[in-house]
């Protein structure tokens, strides 16, 4: 007998279905955990990237450092995963950013007014337009691409579908070695991948949505961690190389972290990848972390907030010239 | 937002780091608990339901338009 027609265990898959595995929900606390450790070494008063080589350089450049895109990554692929389950229409994309909007509305206002009672130079004008439309006026980058590949992902899911599985497979493979091996290496190659852009999600998409649909036992549990250690080695050694070299030049001492600086790069992909493989194998449910998780956009967008002193959307001006190289600018992101 | 000067050669720098981006990611959800508390005494009791509205009166229109 299948094992749908009983209806038992009808009842219990629907309720798996109902219930978010909190092994799950659990890495999207961790994911937003990331995204505050990179803001700690990034939008810090003290710049580590003058300093010499030392064990703590190490730690927060190699490890906390580049730990924040790979939240963001984190913070996608969950979303991802679940969106490339079915295909769904414009309504109910509409309806998933109008929800999400709400939030972001909230957030814009109530930290715009929080900002206007405590110290009215922090704000320009762009500033209080957004705060009536961040969504369109990019208040948040992460969130802004997000919607608009919310929009795009009905048409996307249908597109990428009908390419079938070996096409599909072909087009993750021309993605990857683009922009994760040719653009993933350096932080002057990039092959018109763009930082802070939707472009990164639709990248993402494709490769999950593969994952998703046609081997989704394709990284098992050894192959997820060796992907991790693989990534922090990659990273670590990158700066273990990078910073005699920069600091010796006396200038691009940013490119000591070239490695983790955009959500491409190979050993954020790896980690991020590794980290979402490993997470999704184990099973365990939670009220607890479920509801905690439903609050996580919000330690993004707090500590993310443009006009907060030193915060991500604020780099300093040191930053900005020390890591123009080749015409591409890096800056302290999430 | 954050300043490390005068600890960055601490030795306890990492578990300093680890406890501050802890403490941050707590009150950001704290503060969150009292916006979805707000929420649900508020736009939450009919979820949806100014979307709803907006999408039927969007599709009303085309469809009046392309009688």
């Amino acid at each position: 007998m299948p094992q749908h027609a009983n209806p038992t265990n009808e009842r219990t898959a629907t309720h798996m279905r109902k219930t978010r595995n909190s092994s799950i929900e659990l890495l999207r606390i961790i994911a937003a955990y990331l995204i505050v450790l990179r803001h700690f070494v990034g939008a810090n008063a003290f710049d580590v990237w003058t300093q010499p080589l030392s064990f703590n350089k190490i730690i927060l450049e190699g490890l906390l450092y580049p730990s924040g895109k790979v939240g963001v990554v984190l913070f996608f692929l969950i979303s991802a995963w679940f969106l490339c389950e079915s295909t769904t229409d414009l309504k109910a994309a509409l309806r998933r950013a109008w929800i999400l909007e709400r939030e972001i509305l909230f957030y814009s206002l109530a930290l715009t007014v929080i900002v206007l009672a405590t110290d009215r130079s922090l704000l320009t004008p762009k500033i209080l337009v957004s705060a009536i439309l961040p969504t369109s006026t990019d208040l948040w980058w992460y969130t802004t691409s997000y919607i608009v590949f919310l929009i795009l992902c009905p048409f996307l899911t249908i597109g990428l579908k009908s390419l079938g599985q070996r096409t599909h497979r072909n087009c993750c493979l021309a993605s990857i070695i683009l922009w994760s091996i040719g653009g993933g290496l350096t932080s002057f190659v990039s092959f018109d991948m763009t930082k802070e852009n939707v472009l990164i999600f639709i990248y993402l998409y494709a490769l999950v949505s593969y994952w998703r649909w046609y081997q989704p036992e394709l990284i098992d549990r050894r192959t997820a961690t060796i992907f991790v250690i693989l990534g922090y080695t990659i990273s670590t050694a990158s700066v273990l190389t990078l910073t005699p070299i920069t600091l010796t030049l006396d200038r691009g001492t940013h490119q000591q972290t070239m490695l983790g600086q955009n959500e491409w790069m190979l050993p954020v992909m790896l980690i991020g990848f590794g980290m979402f493989s490993l997470a999704k194998q184990h099973h365990f449910t939670s009220k607890i972390v479920n509801s905690i998780a439903k609050s996580t956009l919000a330690i993004y967008l707090i500590t993310v907030y443009p006009p907060s002193p030193h915060s991500y959307g604020n780099e300093c001006s040191t930053c900005t010239a020390s890591t123009t190289i080749h015409g591409s600018r890096h800056t302290h992101s999430a | 937002m954050f300043d490390m000067h005068g600890i960055y050669d601490n030795p306890w720098l990492t578990a300093y780091a680890l406890g501050i981006a802890a403490l941050t990611a707590i009150a950001c959800i704290a503060i969150d608990y009292i916006r979805r508390a707000l929420f649900t005494i508020s736009i939450d009791r009919n979820p949806g339901k100014w979307f709803n509205n907006l999408w039927k009166l969007s599709t009303k229109k085309h469809n009046h338009n392309n009688q």
